[in-house]
């Protein structure tokens, strides 16, 4: 399967940031420690995608006669299957999220 | 719906897949072939060795492989593992008085192995599946 560039479209998602009249919350930790949100997304759909390759690489493995492992084929499937399922949720809780946002009265 | 064609059925894994699918079919048929002719004369055992054309075809680990760009180009191509056709053999095992060679304990272990082989590579290719029927349905099963 394709990669996407997600870490391109996610770079969107950022924005500009908080704008400059907000203050920050004094005390607090700094919000640049760490990676933050959008990295993290990427990342895992990154390890989604490579999962899905590797999986496909096992079955070509195993349809091949170069490995003689049938479960560990099924397990790499297995493995990227339900990564993928996990992500689709997660997309889906996100979206939803941000109608939720997107619909309350200020 | 060339996007739905390309992901489970034309591209690398699953073409590779469905090919050998064909192959094992077509194997199953040549075993059960040698497996009936047990007892006639002169009949020589014969099978196929499809994964060694497989892994041709995938081209072998740590090789360089040639990428056609142009139309014009010739040789080992990335499509050549739809090409592929059974390439049966007959097997070196010794002759019985009769002349025929088939060994039947033989046989029924490569049937065995051929079916087990062939019921995996299906549970795969509907485990592969599933996830693009997840992704266009969005159902939590199957």
């Amino acid at each position: 399967m394709k990669d996407i560039t997600v870490s391109s479209h996610l770079k969107g998602l950022q924005g500009p940031g908080p704008s400059q009249g907000l203050s920050k919350p004094s005390g607090g930790t700094s919000s640049t420690d760490g990676p933050s949100f959008a990295d993290t997304l990427a990342q895992s759909l990154d390890k989604v995608n490579t999962m899905q390759k590797e999986a496909d690489v096992a079955i070509q493995d195993f349809v091949a006669g170069d490995t003689r492992n049938i479960h560990e084929t099924m397990i790499a499937v297995g493995k990227a299957d339900l990564a993928f399922r996990l992500t689709m949720q997660v997309r889906n809780k996100i979206v939803e999220a941000y109608q939720e946002v997107m619909r309350t009265q200020v | 719906m060339p996007l739905i064609d390309r992901l489970l059925f034309s591209d690398q894994a699953p073409g590779v897949m469905k090919k050998a699918l064909n192959m094992m079919s077509t194997r199953q048929n040549l075993i059960s072939s040698n497996i009936s002719n047990v007892d006639t004369p002169g009949f020589k055992a014969s099978d196929i060795d499809f994964q060694a054309q497989l892994r041709e075809a995938l081209g072998s680990k740590g090789g360089l492989s040639l990428r056609a760009t142009n139309s014009k180009h010739f040789g080992p191509s990335t499509s050549s593992i739809g090409d592929l056709t059974p390439d049966p053999f007959e097997e070196d095992a010794a002759a019985k008085s009769n002349g025929n060679n088939v060994d039947v304990d033989n046989e029924m272990a490569k049937m065995a192995e051929n079916q087990i082989m062939y019921n995996a590579t299906v549970q795969l290719m509907m485990k592969r599946g599933a996830t693009v029927r997840a992704a266009v349905t969005e159902l939590p099963q199957q």
